[in-house]
C-alpha cells in the first residue's frame, strides 16, 4: 500500500509541472498587452518609456523560458508572485479566498453524500417505484438547471421573502447554508443515481444470494455485504463530484457575494491582474490533483485487488 | 420500420428535439416575434410585473423582458452551438491523428490532454478568459478549448480499435494516403459517437457560457444573454422576481431539451440497443 501511495504521489509531480507550463504559456501567449492596460488603469500616460520601464520592472522583457524557470522555482517555495494591483503577494490572497470556497465545497459535498447515498439505496431497494422515478426526473433536472439560477431562487425565497437566512456574505456558518444547498442540489441526484446502479449490480451477485440463503436479515445483506462493495464506484463518484462542486462553488459565489476563489479570479480577470489569475488556477489544479490522489488511495484501501496489480 | 419511426419511439427524445427546435426558432425569428425593441428604454414602465402588454414584465430600464429573452436566446444558443462545433472539430482532428499515427505523437498528445484534464474545467476556462480578456468571444473559445480533451480521447479510442481492421489495411494496400484514410475511411465510423457527445455538450456549453456571463466575464452590456440578464436581475430581488425567473427558465429548458435529445440519440445510434 505504501509503495502504491508513493508511486501515485510521484506521478503527480510531472502532471503538476505540466500544469504550470500550460498555465504559464496561456498567460504568456497573451495578445493584449498587460503592461499597457495596467498603465492605463493607473491613469498614467502609456509613453513608450513608461511601458518599457514597467515591463522591465515586472520582468516581462526576458525570454519566456527564463521567466518560466523562475516562476516554477519560486512557486515550489510558495512564492506565487506579486499582484499587479496593490502589490500584495498572490499566495496569501489565494489561500484566504480559497478557505471560503473550500468551506462551501466541503459542506456541499457532505450534504450531497449524506442525502444522495441513502436516496440511492432507497431507489435500488425500491426499484421501479415512484421514489425511483422521482430520482430519475430530479437527476435530469439537476444537470440541466443552472446552479446560479437555482441559487437566486433559493436566495429569493429563504433570504429575501421568508428572511430565515442571510442573503449574502460569509460572516457565519448560517451564511454558508444557502450556497451549500445550491451547489449540492445537482450532486445529490447524481450521487443517488450512481449509488442506485452500483447497488443494483451488487445485489445481483452470487454472494448476496448466499447471504440471503444463510438467512441473514435483508438489512444486513444490503448494508454489510452489498453496499460495502458498491461503495467503490460511489467513492469514485464522490471524488469526481468534488471537481464539479468546486466549479459550482466558483460560479455560485457570485450569487451570494461570497469572497471566494471564483470571485477573486473574476475580479482579477476584469483588472487583467495576471499573477492573481495564474495563482488561483494553479492552486485549484493542485487541490484537484491532491483530491484525485486521495480518492485513488481510498479506492485502493477499499479494494485490495488494486494494490497488487 | 423507417429510421425516423424508430427514433420517434423515444418520446422524451422527440420532445427534446421539438422544444429545442422551438427555442432556436424563437431566437432566429426574434425580430419578427418580439413585440418591442429589446433595447427600447421606457422610464414610465420600469419594473412592471408580467401583464398582457408585457408578457414577462419589464426590467429596470422599462425594457420588455419577453423581447429581451428572445434576443438573448440568439446569443445564448449560439454560445451553446459554436464552441461545441469548434471543440469537436479540433478534438476530432487531434484524436484521429493521435490514434492513427500512434507512437510518439500519440504519447505526447495524450500527455498534453491529461495535463489539461488535471485543471478543473472552470479554472481552465477562467485562465483562458483571463488571457483573452472578458467577452463573449473569449467565453466561447474557453468552452471550446476545455471540451477538446474529451473529444480527442473518444475519437482516439475509436480509431485505435478500427486501425487494424481489414478495410484500413485494404486501403493502405490500394495506395491511399493517411489523409484519405483518416477522413474518408475512419472519420465516418466515429460520426455517430461524435454526434451524441456533441449534442450532450451543447447543454454544458450553454450552462458554462451563461455562467461566465453571469460572473461578468462573458457577454458585455449593452449586448445581453440569459446569464447576463440573471446577473442584473439579482439586484432587483425580491420585488422584481420575474427578472430572475424567465431567463433562467429558458436556460433550463434549452439545456434539458438538448440533453433529452442527446440521450435519445445515444440510445438510437448505439448498436447494442438497436432493434430492441
Amino acid at each position: 500500500m505504501l509503495r502504491y501511495a508513493l508511486r501515485r504521489v510521484l506521478l503527480l509531480i510531472p502532471v503538476l509541472l505540466g500544469v504550470t507550463l500550460v498555465v504559464f504559456l496561456i498567460f504568456h501567449l497573451t495578445p493584449g498587452d498587460t503592461v499597457r492596460a495596467l498603465l492605463g488603469e493607473m491613469g498614467q500616460g502609456a509613453s513608450p518609456e513608461a511601458v518599457a520601464a514597467l515591463r522591465h520592472q515586472l520582468g516581462l522583457d526576458r525570454p519566456w523560458y527564463v521567466q518560466y524557470g523562475e516562476f516554477v522555482f519560486r512557486a515550489v517555495r510558495g512564492d506565487f508572485g506579486v499582484s499587479f494591483r496593490g502589490e500584495r503577494p498572490v499566495l496569501p490572497q489565494v489561500l484566504e479566498r480559497f478557505q471560503v470556497t473550500l468551506q462551501v465545497t466541503a459542506a456541499s459535498l457532505t450534504l450531497a453524500a449524506l442525502c444522495g447515498i441513502p436516496l440511492g439505496v432507497l431507489a435500488a431497494v425500491r426499484r421501479h417505484t415512484w421514489i425511483d422515478y422521482l430520482l430519475t426526473v430530479l437527476a435530469l433536472l439537476g444537470v440541466s438547471m443552472p446552479s446560479f439560477w437555482f441559487g437566486i431562487l433559493l436566495m429569493h425565497l429563504f433570504a429575501l421573502r421568508l428572511r430565515w437566512l442571510p442573503p449574502s456574505g460569509a460572516e457565519s456558518w448560517r451564511h454558508l447554508i444557502l450556497p451549500s444547498v445550491t451547489i449540492a442540489a445537482a450532486s445529490i441526484a447524481f450521487i443517488a443515481r450512481m449509488t442506485r446502479s452500483a447497488l443494483i449490480e451488487e445485489l445481483q451477485e452470487d454472494y448476496v444470494r448466499t447471504a440471503r440463503a444463510k438467512g441473514l436479515r435483508e438489512r444486513t445483506v444490503i448494508f454489510r455485504h452489498a453496499l460495502r462493495n458498491a461503495f467503490i464506484p460511489v467513492l469514485t463518484t464522490l471524488g469526481l463530484q468534488f471537481g464539479s462542486l468546486l466549479s459550482g462553488a466558483v460560479i455560485v459565489e457570485t450569487v451570494f457575494s461570497l469572497p471566494g476563489l471564483g470571485r477573486l479570479a473574476a475580479e482579477a480577470i476584469k483588472a487583467r491582474d495576471l499573477p492573481v489569475i495564474q495563482g488561483a488556477v494553479l492552486w485549484a489544479a493542485l487541490v484537484f490533483g491532491i483530491v484525485n490522489l486521495i480518492v485513488d488511495l481510498g479506492y485502493a484501501a477499499l479494494d485490495p485487488r488494486i494494490r497488487y496489480e | 420500420m423507417s429510421e425516423w419511426k424508430r427514433f420517434a419511439r423515444n418520446r422524451l427524445a422527440v420532445t427534446g428535439l421539438v422544444v429545442f427546435a422551438a427555442l432556436v426558432l424563437l431566437a432566429v425569428l426574434a425580430p419578427a416575434i418580439a413585440p418591442y425593441d429589446p433595447d427600447q428604454q421606457n422610464w414610465q414602465e420600469r419594473l412592471q410585473p408580467p401583464s398582457r402588454a408585457h408578457l414577462f414584465g419589464t426590467d429596470e430600464y422599462g425594457r420588455d423582458l419577453f423581447s429581451r429573452v428572445l434576443y438573448g436566446g440568439r446569443v445564448s444558443l449560439m454560445a451553446g452551438v459554436v464552441p461545441v462545433a469548434g471543440g469537436a472539430a479540433a478534438g476530432t482532428l487531434l484524436g484521429l491523428v493521435a490514434g492513427y499515427l500512434g507512437g510518439r505523437w500519440d504519447t505526447w498528445l495524450m500527455r498534453i490532454l491529461d495535463i489539461l484534464l488535471a485543471i478543473p474545467t472552470i479554472f481552465l476556462a477562467l485562465a483562458i478568459v483571463g488571457t483573452l480578456g472578458p467577452g463573449l468571444g473569449s467565453a466561447m473559445i474557453a468552452v471550446a478549448v476545455v471540451s477538446i480533451p474529451s473529444y480527442a480521447r473518444m475519437v482516439r479510442g475509436q480509431v485505435l480499435s478500427l486501425r487494424e481492421r481489414d478495410f484500413v489495411t485494404a486501403s493502405v494496400a490500394a495506395g491511399a494516403g493517411p489523409a484519405r484514410i483518416l477522413f474518408r475511411h475512419l472519420l465516418p465510423h466515429v460520426l455517430s459517437p461524435l454526434l451524441v457527445q456533441s449534442t450532450l455538450s451543447i447543454g454544458f456549453a450553454i450552462l458554462t457560457t451563461a455562467g461566465l456571463s453571469f460572473m461578468g466575464l462573458g457577454t458585455q452590456p449593452p449586448t445581453s444573454d440569459w446569464g447576463e440578464m440573471l446577473a442584473s436581475a439579482r439586484q432587483y430581488l425580491p420585488e422584481a422576481w420575474w427578472l430572475a425567473v424567465f431567463p433562467g427558465l429558458f436556460v433550463m429548458l434549452s439545456v434539458l431539451s438538448v440533453n433529452l435529445l442527446g440521450d435519445g440519440l445515444r440510445d438510437y445510434l448505439d448498436p447494442r440497443t438497436r432493434g430492441r
